[in-house]
């Protein structure tokens, strides 16, 4: 009966789902676009499936595994260099929270707030994911259900209101004109960087209630924000065309903006479309904080939740403020981190999955006693 | 001269209370002069005790002792004195099995037991009930006289309802476990009984139906107030306090009612009541966000209608938290969200007004809680007043003034109104109080501010537990049975389950075969059949 308490598949899909569609999805068209030009949705996809292998392969651990999380499994596979990888992956976890901090205070400062400092939103938003970090995993899951509506909703009302602007023109070629692998390659790996936080739900698996049904969720959390993030990028693409959206900042917050009203209730709806983004960001930069901080509490047996949540906030400030200006922020996210962190997010479960398999371990059928 | 004084005050004899520690010791003899003292040192000075002194049989000395506010006095004359006084034994040593003998066939009339330790004896006493002790007989009897002063079931003003019944819990315990009893006549309610406080020693009883409410939360309530170590408990709002989940919530986390219609409801629904002796208001636990805009009549009228009442609680909920504060953001940060021609007729009828629209906001909301508090606070005769002139006159005279524009009225006012549309009291005032902060932070950060501090509530609603059952159930965790009775009340008929996030050990509400055929019996022949209605 215990087992009822736990996180249901529904709940870790929609973890899934929260995760990657975040405030990211402003840029990222414009970045993967600026790569792949019209060969852009063909891109996403292929770094979409990326993301699927390593989803494929942490549910995988995760059903060997099932009442571990992954600072669990890789010490028990790898010993100390184990411990050491899932170190790493928990600073990295806190390098995109603090930069995905930034990206929120700059898209907020240039357009909602503009004479705010940046560092006041930053803080604001550092207050929200901090305290949110308190509590249980179950917590963390109801926030994530919860708040799913009012991020995937408005995504999905701004692509169907634009239907009317789209040139089906924009997007031909499907797979690019003098598109090369590389630049393919390239647009895809920025899509990866969006989906990357799929990584927490390592975390996660053993605090459901059934760990076994894993796999199915993940597949779907990965299809359904699959979905979101190359519909996102094929939109806006073919209402822009290549050399339009090379000039916009944030092409999918243009394309908010086009949207008019039937009813004069409201003069412009982008502000609260902007409520959306602002919860989009919570969302994700909870969840890559949350797994650090879940992570550096089982890897050094500190007690209390609380004061790491507290005290790990500091560093990730301190990364918010290290970019220079946006243009520095996205390069970061999009050069370095892009083509980096794939060996970390995606290297380690491929490392953890063989060491499982030559160690021999393998899934039990039935739900763990 | 002062220092002198202290020092005497610490030299005073230790008060009955720990005296009492060493009777407990102390047993009742045959020979009564030393219990009578016993007892005399303890409450002789006292105004309402009362020692009569009688002769039992002609010979034996027999001491009935009473507090004379607590009983019944006639009782006493009628059933305990006249037949004792009245009684003839046959034999004389029938003295030695007195104390059964006098119990079954003399005072058969009054409810009585044997002690024979002096600390229950003065505990009885203090408790209302009569002692009798007689020379020569060891126990001494205690007899159930008491009587305490009640008024009568009232219809219950915090809770009232159009359609449903009139009756509401009293100060009296044994009355309300009436109302209950009478509702309820199954052998599976269960009424446990225990006492908490050093100094009231308030009765505090815990309602809950066997077999379907889940027992590891009748025993985690009952574990709870076991550890509340306190001197006073004078109404339930004490026990919530101490037997909540978070104390540093706003939000309520225990309902609370009035109604034992709503009790008896949330008995079978697999919850569980705590009710005390001197309060009119049971306790429910657990409970969520949900309860607390529910009523009991929406289950007595059409689902359809319930259904929509709901929504505009559900809708009055959130102006009152949210409208101020969106209002402020819009007109201080965002004017380009509304209209031109609306954004235009705004700013003239602010002009003139010599505060920012965060400061003329916060200030009539804090003169608006300022008047709530005075009509609560103020006579019935005078509240009525109070609120036509705050509302009118002050209203009125602060716009003609410039002091605030009219559309600043017209939003507080309708957060006002919406916060009372809340039909339970304390969550209400929790909204109301959470307005403030959302008001501050949208006036600094505009619609950041407001969507950061709503994220706020949210995050922490999210997190709050009641008894382990999470406080937004049944949206997250989404149960779908439970969703049929949340915003919407679905018809009688769907609600098959009792709320999944109860864990009751018997989940069914009704059985399938529930389905009512209906004949037209009094249309024309031809159509009489089985249709169904």
């Amino acid at each position: 009966m215990d087992n009822k308490r736990d996180i249901t598949v529904l709940q870790f899909t929609m973890i899934l789902i929260s995760t990657s569609v975040s405030i990211a999805i402003l840029g990222m068209p414009r970045m993967v676009i600026d790569y792949a030009k019209t060969a852009s949705p063909t891109a996403s996809l292929f770094g979409a499936l990326l993301i699927l292998f390593g989803i494929l392969l942490i549910t995988y651990l995760g059903k060997i595994f099932p009442k571990q999380t992954i600072v669990g499994y890789s010490e028990l596979l790898l010993g100390r260099f184990g411990k050491f990888l899932v170190f790493l992956l928990a600073i990295y976890a806190i390098i995109i929270t603090g930069l995905e901090s930034r990206h929120f205070g700059e898209i907020i400062k240039s357009a909602l707030l503009t004479d705010t400092p940046i560092h006041v939103s930053i803080l604001l938003l550092g207050l929200l994911f901090v305290t949110a970090s308190f509590h249980a995993p179950t917590t963390f899951a109801y926030i994530h259900y919860f708040y799913i509506p009012l991020t995937v909703a408005p995504i999905m009302f701004i692509l169907l209101m634009s239907l009317t602007d789209v040139d089906w023109v924009n997007i031909m070629p499907i797979l690019g004109n003098e598109a090369s692998y590389y630049n393919i390659a390239q647009g895809g790996l920025v899509v990866t960087q969006v989906m990357q936080n799929f990584i927490i739900i390592s975390v996660i698996i053993p605090f459901m209630r059934k760990p076994l049904d894993a796999m199915k969720a993940g597949v779907w959390g990965w299809l359904i924000s699959a979905l979101v993030l190359i519909m996102t990028v094929s939109f806006v693409l073919a209402v822009f065309g290549v050399n339009e959206v090379r000039d916009m900042t944030w092409p999918t917050l243009v394309l908010g903006r086009l949207i008019r009203f039937p009813a004069e209730i409201f003069q412009r709806i982008d502000a609260f479309l902007l409520i959306a983004w602002i919860v989009a960001a919570f969302t994700t930069v909870f969840a890559t904080y949350y797994f650090a901080v879940r992570v550096l509490r089982e890897l050094f047996k500190w007690k209390s939740q609380v004061k790491v949540s507290i005290f790990i906030y500091p560093v990730v400030f301190l990364i918010a403020l290290w970019p220079n200006d946006i243009l520095h922020l996205y390069d970061l996210l999009g050069t370095y981190i892009a083509n980096n962190a794939l060996f970390l997010t995606l290297g380690v479960p491929v490392l953890l999955f063989i060491v499982a398999k030559v160690k021999g371990y393998k899934v039990k059928g039935g739900t763990p006693s | 001269m002062f220092f002198r004084r202290s020092k005497k005050n610490k030299i005073h004899t230790a008060p009955p209370s720990k005296t009492l520690e060493d009777k407990k010791k102390k047993e009742t003899q045959k020979n009564i002069d030393p219990t009578v003292q016993e007892i005399n040192q303890v409450l002789k000075n006292d105004l309402d005790f009362v020692q009569r002194d009688l002769k039992f049989i002609g010979k034996h000395q027999a001491v009935i002792m009473y507090l004379s506010t607590l009983v019944n006095k006639d009782t006493i004359n009628k059933d305990i004195i006249k037949p004792l006084m009245n009684f003839e034994p046959n034999k004389e040593d029938v003295i030695k099995d007195s104390p059964n003998i006098l119990l079954n066939q003399v005072i058969y009339n009054a409810e009585g037991q044997t002690v024979t330790q002096i600390d229950q004896i003065i505990d009885g006493i203090l408790r209302g009930k009569a002692v009798l002790l007689i020379d020569g007989m060891k126990e001494a009897l205690l007899f159930a006289v008491e009587e305490v002063d009640k008024r009568s079931v009232d219809q219950p003003d915090g809770e009232q309802v159009i359609r449903g019944p009139r009756d509401g819990f009293i100060e009296h315990l044994q009355t309300n476990i009436s109302l209950l009893r009478s509702r309820l006549p199954t052998p599976d309610l269960r009424l446990e009984n225990m006492e908490i406080g050093e100094m009231t020693k308030s009765k505090v009883v815990v309602g809950y139906i066997d077999g379907t409410t889940n027992q590891e939360l009748v025993d985690e309530v009952k574990r709870r107030l076991q550890q509340i170590d306190t001197d006073k408990i004078l109404d339930t709002g004490y026990i919530e306090q101490y037997i909540q989940d978070n104390p540093r919530s706003p939000f309520p986390q225990i309902v609370f009612t009035e109604r034992p219609d709503r009790a008896v409801g949330n008995l079978v629904e697999g919850r569980v009541v705590i009710m005390m002796d001197g309060s009119p208001l049971a306790l429910v636990c657990p409970a969520t966000l949900n309860q607390f805009y529910h009523t009991p009549e929406d289950y007595n009228e059409r689902a359809l209608m319930s259904s929509f009442v709901r929504i505009i609680r559900f809708l009055a909920l959130n102006f009152s938290l949210y409208f101020p504060s969106l209002y402020v953001a819009i007109l201080a940060f965002h004017p380009e969200l509304i209209p031109a021609q609306f954004a235009v007729a705004v700013t003239s009828g602010r002009s003139g007004v010599p505060f920012p629209v965060f400061l003329e906001v916060l200030l009539m909301e804090i003169a608006m809680e300022v008047l709530r508090e005075a009509t609560v606070r103020m006579p019935q005769q005078v509240g009525g007043a109070i609120s036509i002139v705050g509302v009118l006159v002050i209203g009125q005279a602060a716009v003609e003034a410039g002091f605030v524009s009219p559309i600043t009225v017209v939003i507080i006012a309708l957060s006002t109104i919406g916060s009372f549309a809340t039909p339970a009291y304390n969550a209400a005032v929790a909204f109301r109080l959470l307005r403030f902060p959302l008001i501050i932070l949208a006036g600094s950060l505009g619609l950041l501010g407001l969507a950061v501090g709503a994220m706020f509530i949210i995050n922490h609603m999210l997190s709050l537990r009641s008894f382990g059952v999470p406080y937004l159930s049944p949206v997250a965790p989404t149960d779908w049975q439970g969703f049929k009775d949340s915003i919407f009340r679905s018809p009688l008929k769907w609600l098959k389950k009792r709320p999944e996030e109860l864990h009751t050990h018997n989940t069914k509400r009704l059985s399938e075969k529930n389905n009512i055929k209906k004949k037209n019996v009094l249309g024309p022949k031809e159509n009489r059949g089985n249709e169904d209605g």
